[in-house]
């Protein structure tokens, strides 16, 4: 038996709905009674009372602070590399003043949402700076190799950082007056391979 | 895998996976030796922190980064267990809520009610169990009880009436004045049940250990899919609305009928952004919402845009990212704009069920499509589509089925592809899925091409 061609509209229905049920797909196993309980064992018992939220970001605040990050250093070649600005941040008239040219006193976020830089002052006459891609930049940048630059110089960054899983990176900087002026007018920027 | 029906209902929502998931998770609880609630909690919320609840269940903050999203604890072997934050707000928001009674019923019990009597009925050790029967009842007293249905039941649900207390809501309260309270009956035994009870009041008091067999019993899987959805009902409406529930879902405003009418703003916002016949945000709302009050007066109680725009909720919604909500496909950095909103997840009810409708209209769907482009498909997509997306089959085995990545005739397919052979189980479904999405894509962007 011949099944009658499918025409403009059927076709596309039935392409949604391939696309609707695939959405449905479970890709992962399920949880396993074992990671359960060595997940219990990490958070040790709740307490009486104790919030369930409470009692899992405790452990995992704790673990994080066990486990802080360390800057990795990774070269950049302009004659091999390219950078592509995805992302500008501007700070109101943090270079009017006189004297050393503060920090920004909170986190600086672009207008659409997407980067957050954290800018401070540690130890060492050094700066942390925490790079966080937000909401669906964190998936599309997991893993890649982010520069940062001051606007308009986008040969000589003033560091590079490869994103976690997160899309959160970190880099420490010296503390001078160079990196200051060009924490300015910071800019992001993904580093491809020419 | 022989033709037979899998589950007492086919998977076509979330809240049908959610269910399976959710019977599985209550399997391994009340048939323990000792139910323990906490690991109970955990497999809930390592549960829902898989990415297919992610992206379609639980609401998405793009505003917060991924350390503030996730919480991450490390295991032996180099092993790490993610909770997502969003499941530990849908632990406490949606499932510990108490369902209050639907106006619509009489001296019928509510949802959650009807779930126990449901596991109670294979409550293990006792035919007696199976009797189990629920109503309300102004004439019954509690005056004969075994030790085993006090110990196992009765004791549990009079706790709960203590911790319930009177606060249940009038619905109810109107319900037990004029057809008594609700009992649950084991003949020769009746325990009156709370009026109001949460996810975890129903596991809690069912009578562990249960008997094998009632995750594949169909009532029981119909009852949770409801249970779920009346559960999920305002949770669902705010994520599609985009406000956050930790901060919107205890509050009485929004109502769900307000709530309604928000998503229908946002999505015709949404389709003026997708059309260009708008190219911002706070524009397209605004014509969205100057066109539907153009039809009922006004939209969610508020006179005029600025009205909306100015007031807090108004604020939240326009803050919230409106192409993003849905997109559960998209992600291709050279997807075509047009093709990428075709794919959006579907969340209305109604659409689902017209959409669903179409698939039976069109009856062995899958093979339908193939037919239409045989070179698309090779035969390891041939097989992925007619089990997975044309008979909902899982990857993985659950109740009723070995799993698709177990069967014998796809391990061969499998064997003979040179792309996918030698992959752990993890890589190889998510190479399946990366190969059906393009697919897909392909077909969706053929079409969009096609009626351009």
């Amino acid at each position: 038996m011949t099944t009658k061609p499918l025409n403009d509209d059927e076709r596309k229905n039935l392409w949604q709905l391939a696309a609707h049920h695939l959405q449905l797909v479970d890709v992962e196993p399920k949880v396993t009674g074992d990671t359960v309980e060595q997940l219990l064992r990490q958070l040790g018992p709740r307490g009486d009372n104790q919030r369930i939220g409470d009692w899992l970001k405790g452990a995992a605040e704790q673990q994080a602070v066990d486990q802080s990050q360390t800057a990795e250093v990774i070269r950049f070649d302009p004659r091999r590399q390219r950078f592509t600005q995805i992302a500008e941040f501007t700070r109101l008239a943090a270079d009017s003043g006189a004297g050393e040219i503060p920090l920004p006193s909170a986190p600086l976020e672009t207008s659409d949402g997407r980067f957050r830089l954290d800018i401070k002052e540690v130890d060492d006459q050094m700066i942390r700076v925490l790079i966080q891609a937000l909401g669906d930049a964190s998936d599309a940048l997991a893993g890649r190799l982010i520069g940062l630059a001051a606007e308009g110089n986008y040969e000589t960054l003033i560091g590079l950082v490869e994103l976690d899983e997160d899309g959160d990176g970190m880099i420490r900087l010296h503390d001078d007056e160079a990196t200051r002026k060009a924490l300015l007018r910071p800019v992001l920027g993904t580093i491809d391979d020419v | 895998m022989a033709d037979q029906a899998i589950r007492g209902f086919k998977i076509n929502t979330i809240l049908d996976r959610l269910a399976i998931d959710m019977l599985g998770l209550i399997e391994k609880h009340l048939a323990a030796e000792q139910a323990d609630r906490d690991r109970y909690y955990l497999s809930i919320l390592l549960t829902l922190s898989k990415k297919l609840y992610i992206s379609q269940l639980l609401y998405r903050d793009f505003r917060a980064s991924g350390e503030q999203q996730w919480h991450r604890y490390q295991l032996a072997g180099n092993k790490v267990a993610k909770v997502h934050e969003q499941s530990i707000v849908y632990l406490h928001q949606v499932l510990m809520r108490r369902l209050k009674l639907a106006r619509r019923l009489k001296h019928e019990p509510g949802n959650m009610h009807l779930l126990l009597a449901q596991l109670a009925r294979f409550g293990a050790g006792s035919e007696e169990w199976s009797k189990v029967e629920i109503r309300r009842d102004s004439s019954l007293a509690a005056d004969e009880q075994s030790d085993d249905f006090n110990t196992r039941l009765a004791a549990k649900l009079a706790a709960q009436r203590v911790a319930l207390g009177d606060d249940f809501g009038d619905e109810a309260r109107r319900r037990r004045d004029e057809y008594g309270p609700l009992w649950l009956i084991r003949p020769p035994n009746a325990a009156e049940m709370p009026e109001e009870m949460s996810w975890f009041d129903v596991i809690d008091a069912a009578p562990a250990p249960l008997a094998d067999g009632f995750t594949a019993d169909s009532d029981a899987q119909r009852l949770v899919v409801r249970v779920l959805d009346s559960l999920n009902e305002r949770y669902t409406l705010l994520r599609s609305c985009g406000l956050d529930p930790e901060r919107w879902h205890e509050r009485d405003t929004p109502s769900i009928a307000k709530l309604r009418y928000l998503k229908r703003l946002r999505r015709q916002a949404e389709d003026y952004l997708r059309q260009s016949v708008e190219d911002e945000q706070v524009r397209s709302y605004r014509r969205a919402f100057d066109e539907l009050a153009g039809e009922c007066g006004q939209i969610a109680g508020f006179d005029s845009f600025d009205d909306f725009a100015t007031s807090e909720v108004g604020m939240a919604v326009l803050r919230y990212p409106i192409q993003s909500l849905d997109d559960a496909i998209g992600g291709d950095d050279d997807e075509d704009d047009r093709s990428r909103h075709d794919l959006l997840a579907d969340e209305d009810a109604e659409d689902i069920e017209e959409r669903l409708a179409r698939q039976e209209a069109a009856g062995d769907w899958v093979n339908r499509l193939i037919e239409d482009r045989p070179g698309w498909f090779d035969p390891t997509m041939r097989y992925f589509f007619e089990q997975v997306l044309g008979r909902g089959r899982p990857l993985y085995p659950e109740e009723g089925d070995e799993g698709v990545l177990f069967d014998q005739d796809f391990l061969a397919l499998i064997a003979s592809d040179e792309e996918l052979d030698g992959q752990d189980d993890e890589a190889l479904a998510a190479a399946l899925y990366r190969r059906a999405q393009k697919l897909i894509k392909r077909g969706l962007n053929r079409q969009a091409s096609a009626s351009a």
